[in-house]
């Protein structure tokens, strides 16, 4: 005949000792944050590569649009298509050119900007 | 069942030894193949730096391209062999003929169908979706202006090694350095960045800048294309430089080539003449001998001299001129260009003097311009010269030059006296900003005074005015000061009557100089002389320059304007 346990007899043993499940629970979580921080960082390379490569992809495109746009420009290039508009251009006379220089003088800029802040005011634009 | 037992406890510990020995013993041949599948080392591509002219407009620039390849081990099928080989030669414009033989290596694992393949042509392809094609990333060396100012920007060969030119004399600075990436990578060759070890970062070739502006160069070419045509000449050149800077705006020769195409191009295009080509200059050279000898004070600019009614014999000889002349001042030497008159004012000198002012002014040296090919010219040591040296040398005989010395000393009569190295290249900086070297201005010698080239400039003013041998290289609303030169070519040891090399070399404003050019052509048909052939050029260059470059007129000078000169906006 089985006996039966005296319930009130049992004294409730843990299964693991304090200290060894706190350091088990302790590398656990250690290990769940290399996982976490090793998986952000995988994350973070293939971001990183594939800036990479699209930097690369970028500079080659802007190369490739510079050298258009240096050939569209180009002297020849562009003689060919005025001929072609049957447009006849000729260098102006030293007289009809005017020559404008940038002043870095700032009472000079600010005179030049009143009479704009003026007709502003009088438009009713509160840009001042 | 303990005999089981046992065998798979065996065999279970034959694995660990083995995995023990694998571990702890590593052979290095395992270890290879490991790395070999997994680590990646990998050259990272550098950009060759870039060639700009003085306005930021690029000449020379590395673009990225595409290799064409293919894997004939993906293509079995003799009919999908000979497909892939009528697409890829539709969009690559080749014969199929060429294509096919190449699919037809079933042991290749690797053929080259194309190289440098633009980005277009790439797309194209890849729509296709070709078996067995895949493309490599490569760069290849473009000028955008194709033969534009080929001669100074030269060219780099396949291998991206400077050959020609700027390439070639700033490959260094123009090359850069390769980056290196040491990473791993995963079974489907994925880098996996996180392994990646080192990291050398390519460090890319520095921008060169020079002192060219492409509009000038532009006007330059196409004039001298015109005047190759006009005149039928064999070739022609031009240089046109800052007087007070030595700096070279414009550099050109014909014939010329396209330096996107330099394998195709002719040996003799291949030349930069106005540097590399020695050539006895004629009449241009008397203006080096009358400076000489005015600075010496031997003659005065109103001193009248015989001119024998343009025959002199001296020495057993007879010198000739082209137009007979009676009594000239030296002005008029100069204005008429007298051979004999040029001959007297170097006797007044001596053989002594004129060889001393002749190696002052640069000549028998490389002028130290920042190009490769420059040759030295030839002036024979004075302990070699004949009888008649004296007389010939004046007038530009037994002499050799290139026509960079020549426009040099027309430069320091022009710059009061002071003789300026040329140069190209204006500075060259780095990948990352930094201007690691500056052209300058640098005074290499003061063969005359100032009032000796003041009183130059005013003579040589006479050539273009009437009367004058250079009047059609007269530009509207300029004073023009130059010189004209006809010099006759040895040909088989005898000077030809009818094989000349035309020349004009000038400056303007007079007034206040501002820009010196000089236009040379070889063998011009039927008109070859200087005055007729050379000058005319000069000033169809001259009035177009003096637009582009902004260089107030001789009116403006005079009324006491204040405008900047010549300077780029």
């Amino acid at each position: 005949m089985r006996t039966r346990k005296n319930r009130k007899n049992f004294s409730r043993e843990a299964a693991l000792p304090p200290p060894f499940f706190l350091l088990l629970a302790g590398a656990m979580v250690l290990a769940l944050s290399y996982l976490w921080l090793n998986g952000r960082c995988e994350a973070l390379g293939r971001r990183i590569t594939q800036l990479e490569n699209q930097k690369v992809e970028l500079a080659r495109k802007v190369k490739l649009e510079r050298s258009h746009w240096e050939s569209a420009k180009a002297l020849d290039q562009v003689e060919r298509l005025l001929q072609r508009h049957h447009v006849v251009m000729t260098w102006p006379d030293e007289r009809s050119i005017v020559h404008l220089r940038r002043t870095t003088d700032e009472s000079l800029v600010a005179e030049a900007a009143a009479p704009r802040r003026q007709y502003a005011r009088a438009g009713g634009i509160a840009n001042d | 069942m303990v005999l089981a037992l046992v065998a798979v406890l065996v065999l279970w510990m034959g694995l660990g030894a083995r995995l023990v020995c694998l571990h702890v013993f590593p052979k290095s041949k395992l270890l290879n193949d490991s790395e070999r599948e997994h680590v990646v080392r990998r050259e990272l591509p550098v950009a060759r730096g870039r060639i700009l002219d003085c306005r930021g407009n690029l000449a020379a620039l590395d673009l990225p391209m595409k290799n064409i390849i293919a894997d004939p081990a993906l293509t079995t099928n003799d009919q999908q062999k000979y497909t892939v080989a009528m697409q890829l030669a539709q969009v690559l414009k080749l014969d199929p003929a060429a294509i096919l033989p190449r699919l037809d290596r079933p042991r290749s694992r690797y053929q080259v169908i194309q190289k440098f393949v633009s980005a277009e042509t790439v797309r194209d392809l890849e729509k296709l979706k070709l078996p067995g094609v895949f493309f490599e990333e490569t760069s290849a060396r473009r000028y955008p202006h194709d033969q534009l100012a080929s001669h100074v920007i030269g060219f780099a060969n396949l291998e991206g090694v400077g050959s020609a030119g700027i390439e070639l004399r700033f490959n260094n600075e123009l090359r850069g350095r390769p980056g290196l990436l040491v990473s791993e990578q995963d079974g489907k060759h994925r880098e996996i960045y996180i392994r990646r070890g080192t990291e050398i970062a390519p460090q890319d070739g520095a921008d060169v800048y020079l002192t060219l502006d492409l509009n000038l160069q532009y006007i330059v070419e196409r004039a001298l294309d015109e005047a190759l045509r006009v005149h039928q000449a064999k070739s022609a050149w031009c240089i046109v430089e800052r007087v007070h800077t030595g700096e070279i705006l414009a550099l050109a020769n014909r014939p010329a080539y396209d330096p996107n195409e330099y394998r195709s191009a002719p040996s003799n295009a291949l030349l930069n003449i106005a540097i590399g080509r020695v050539y006895e200059p004629g009449s241009t050279f008397k203006m080096a001998t009358i400076a000489a000898a005015l600075n010496e004070g031997t003659v005065t600019s109103d001193m009248v001299f015989d001119c024998e009614n343009g025959k002199w014999l001296f020495r057993g000889k007879i010198l000739h001129d082209y137009h007979p002349y009676g009594r000239l001042s030296v002005a008029d030497i100069i204005k008429k260009s007298s051979n004999i008159g040029a001959a007297k004012v170097a006797l007044t000198l001596g053989e002594e003097r004129l060889e001393n002012y002749l190696h002052l002014f640069g000549f028998g040296q490389p002028t130290g311009l920042d190009l490769p090919g420059e040759e030295a010219g030839i002036l024979h040591a004075r302990k070699h010269w004949n009888a008649l040296s004296i007389s010939r040398i004046p007038m530009g005989h037994e002499v050799g030059v290139t026509s960079m010395q020549m426009l040099n000393v027309l430069c320091c009569i022009a710059n009061d006296g002071h003789l300026m190295r040329p140069y190209v290249v204006s500075r060259v900086v780095d990948a990352n900003g930094l201007v690691i070297r500056h052209g300058k201005p640098r005074e290499i010698g003061r063969p005359i005074r100032e009032d000796t080239a003041r009183l130059m400039q005013k003579l040589l003013t006479r050539t273009t005015e009437p009367g004058g041998t250079g009047t059609k290289a007269a530009v509207a609303g300029y004073t023009v000061a130059g010189k004209t030169g006809t010099a006759q070519k040895i040909i088989d040891g005898h000077y030809s009557d009818s094989a000349n090399v035309a020349s004009f070399v000038g400056f303007l404003p007079a007034e206040q100089p501002a820009i010196a050019l000089i236009v040379v052509l070889d063998e011009p048909q039927p008109l070859h002389t200087g005055g007729l052939v050379a000058a005319p050029v000069f000033s169809q260059i001259a009035s177009n320059a003096v637009r582009c470059l902004e260089i107030p007129s001789s009116a403006t000078l005079l009324a006491g304007a204040t405008i900047t000169s010549g300077g780029t906006p």
